[in-house]
């Protein structure tokens, strides 16, 4: 077995953890919950092997094209989780984490999946750092988007006066706006890093801060609408529903800053061989 | 020996009738169980009383007329005339019984269906009838099984877990708003039966300060210290709005004094914390396009009674499957019984095929006596074979037919072909 071919483990285990977790919402036992939640913690154990397997092959940091990169990303997001479920016990989130997580491995499974074939450019100190700070930001955003869904379905059913049995496990409106402000103010900082040291690595690698490059351009638009998304909090005391859906669309800006520029534009963020 | 019931409850009774009957307290209880054990025919027994229902359960050896026996008794200890309660009362015998116990217990035929502290109630029951010694083997047991049946409905379903009643709804609605109550505030705005109900059930989840709004302000100071809080004029009420996280309104004003512009304010002074308003005046008190501002869950009386009624709709789904379980404890009870009927049959059968070997070896042993000791030891094995193997087929078969319907035939049969000794041998377990 090749080490490219555990990815479809990892694809295998994120569509059953999304299946487990989807008959947890229909059926709403607890038990399922428990399988489900263990489901998703194995499925992060698969992501992380998966990464390790592929830095022994490769010798390399593995985050050097976009299909690592998806799979960094799914494995941290996962683990923001997972660090949240401890403190918060909220399974809910899960329920709509786990396909993001199976999208993210699916995407990541129609790009080019060879491993050592790096480009000089990423043999640098300054990758890592990079790279770890601005997959960090991105993971506590996805995390955010996520309890920011659940938000808006907890406050439509509160104000519609909606009462089933799913209200049981929904977690109160006022949890939800704490988990998404940590997120938002901790992704931000580490989003911020990834920026400048990724600035300064393009200088020191082509000689320039700037290159014009569309990540780069994109990037920037995503970093002033969490800046913004953030100030409206801070300062203005937005909370809730406003949030709520700034936190999702600058989430969509996100994803599309880092999968859909990959296709639509050329610029020297794209790593893969052509 | 035969485990019967007889009660009333509000059901089946007014309650004026329930008062009559009822033990207004535990010593008129315990002398009711004393001069109950007195009847010749009740070997154990115990009395359930609560404001609902008033119960009396029974182990009887002697099922001919023990209904007479107990309605006199109540007409003769509370000094009421038969007719005035007679036609409220129902009787059960057996299963019938043994479920109607479980399902009290479990809360499946209180008023407010799975209510907890009916369970309460009938282990307290149980302890007076305890101490005062009218329980024995029977009655014991079957308390064990009913406690350990409502703790298993309770683990199991999901019956007592939907807030049932209009205050509690609104705790719980504000649980899903501020996840706990600790250290909030609440304004009661007017005063009403209902209101201060959900600010004491609010209190008691954590609910630290209480600020008391009425149009006379002694009212609003007497029900302030009564809840340890504060009292406000009913003219600076507004100005408090932002303080709190939970409005109460309950006031008789003919139109709505609390708008949207006056929570809109609030709610920016609050800086868009959120607040809940509960709305039980008729007419409103609250404009209901409060609602619709941001952070703002506002709830009217009839949207309480919703999450009410759909709380009891879960209930009842949850009944079913508690319903299911109390069924499956029923039948594991009944072949309890059963087996201590089976049991003694097994052992006297034993004992007289046993009495018949012993009886025929002292014979062989006085026609045969050339024979040696070890000779008579063969032989007595021998017979042990033969009674073992004979035995073995109709002992496997009753200890099979203890669970069946009619079980007692062929007990019975069994009995008539031994020739075995009729009659209570269950008493041996005691």
């Amino acid at each position: 077995m090749t080490v490219e071919s555990f990815y479809y483990f990892v694809l295998a285990g994120s569509i059953i953890t999304s299946a487990i977790f989807f008959t947890y919402l229909i059926a709403l036992k607890k038990f399922i919950g428990q399988i489900a939640l263990s489901a998703f913690s194995a499925n992060t154990l698969l992501l992380f092997i998966y990464l390790i397997l592929r830095a022994v092959k490769g010798g390399y940091f593995p985050v050097t094209n976009t299909h690592e990169g998806l799979i960094f990303f799914a494995f941290l997001a996962s683990l923001m989780f997972l660090f949240f479920y401890l403190k918060n016990k909220i399974l809910i989130v899960g329920v709509f984490l786990s396909p993001l997580i199976t999208i993210l491995t699916l995407i990541a499974g129609f790009i080019d999946k060879q491993t050592g074939q790096i480009l000089p450019i990423l043999e640098s100190f300054w990758f890592p750092i990079h790279v770890i700070s601005a997959f960090i930001g991105n993971a506590l955003f996805a995390l955010s988007f996520v309890v920011s869904l659940v938000y808006l379905i907890e406050n439509f059913r509160l104000k519609k006066k909606k009462f089933d049995v799913l209200g049981k496990i929904l977690p109160s409106i006022t949890t939800l706006d704490t988990i998404n402000y940590l997120c938002l103010i901790y992704g931000f900082p580490f989003l911020t890093l990834g920026m400048i040291t990724g600035a300064i690595w393009a200088q020191l690698a082509i000689g320039s801060y700037w290159n014009n490059d569309p990540k780069e351009i994109w990037s920037l638009v995503t970093w002033f609408l969490y800046a913004a998304l953030l100030h409206t909090r801070l300062i203005n005391g937005w909370k809730g529903k406003k949030i709520a859906i700034l936190s999702i669309l600058a989430f969509l800006f996100l994803v599309f800053s880092f999968i859909g520029v990959k296709f639509l534009f050329k610029g020297y963020h794209v790593f893969e061989q052509r | 020996m035969k485990i019967c019931l007889i009660g009333l409850s509000h059901k089946t009774a007014p309650v004026e009738v329930r008062e009559k009957i009822a033990f207004s307290s535990p010593q008129k209880l315990e002398e009711g169980l004393m001069s109950l054990k007195k009847i010749d025919q009740i070997k154990e027994v115990i009395i359930l009383s609560t404001c609902n229902r008033v119960e009396i359960y029974l182990v009887i050896n002697d099922s001919s007329d023990w209904k007479e026996s107990i309605i006199g008794f109540f007409s003769q200890y509370q000094g009421l005339k038969r007719e005035e309660f007679e036609g409220h009362l129902y009787f059960k015998e057996g299963e019938d019984a043994i479920r109607h116990i479980f399902r009290v217990a479990c809360g499946l035929d209180s008023m407010v269906l799975g209510e907890p502290q009916i369970t309460g109630q009938l282990k307290e029951a149980y302890g007076i009838a305890a101490a005062k010694n009218t329980t024995g083997f029977y009655m014991n047991k079957l308390m064990h099984t009913t406690f350990s049946v409502a703790k298993r409905v309770r683990t199991e379903t999901k019956i007592g877990s939907f807030a049932v009643s209009i205050s509690f709804a609104a705790v719980e609605l504000a649980k899903k708003i501020f996840e706990n109550l600790e250290g909030k505030k609440a304004m009661l705005i007017g005063a009403g039966e209902m209101a201060e109900l959900a600010a004491r059930h609010l209190i008691s989840n954590g609910v630290s300060k209480i600020i008391v709004a009425n149009r006379t302000y002694e009212r609003a100071c007497i029900l302030a210290s009564d809840f340890n809080g504060e009292a406000c004029s009913f003219e600076d009420f507004p100005q408090k709005l932002k303080e709190v996280d939970i409005v109460i309104s309950s006031t008789g004003a003919p139109n709505f004094i609390i708008t949207v512009d006056k929570i809109k304010d609030a709610i920016k002074a609050r800086k868009n914390n959120p607040m809940f308003l509960i709305d039980i005046a008729v007419p409103r008190d609250i404009d209901p396009k409060v609602n619709e501002l941001d952070n703002c869950y506002l709830y009217d009386i009839d949207d309480l009674q919703n999450v009410v009624d759909e709380n009891l709709k879960e209930r009842q789904k949850e009944a079913a499957k508690a319903e299911d379980i109390v069924n499956i404890e029923v039948m594991e009870f009944k072949n309890w019984v059963k087996s201590l009927e089976v049991k003694p049959v097994i052992v006297e059968l034993r004992k007289s095929v046993e009495k018949i070997k012993q009886e025929e070896l002292i014979e062989a042993r006085k026609k045969l006596a050339h024979l040696q000791e070890k000779d008579f030891k063969t032989i007595e094995a021998m017979l042990n074979a033969v009674v073992n193997k004979i035995l073995h087929k109709p002992t496997s078969f009753l200890r099979e037919v203890t669970s069946s319907e009619n079980n007692h035939i062929y007990l019975d049969a069994v009995r008539e072909m031994f020739d075995l000794r009729k009659g209570d041998s269950n008493e041996e377990n005691n």
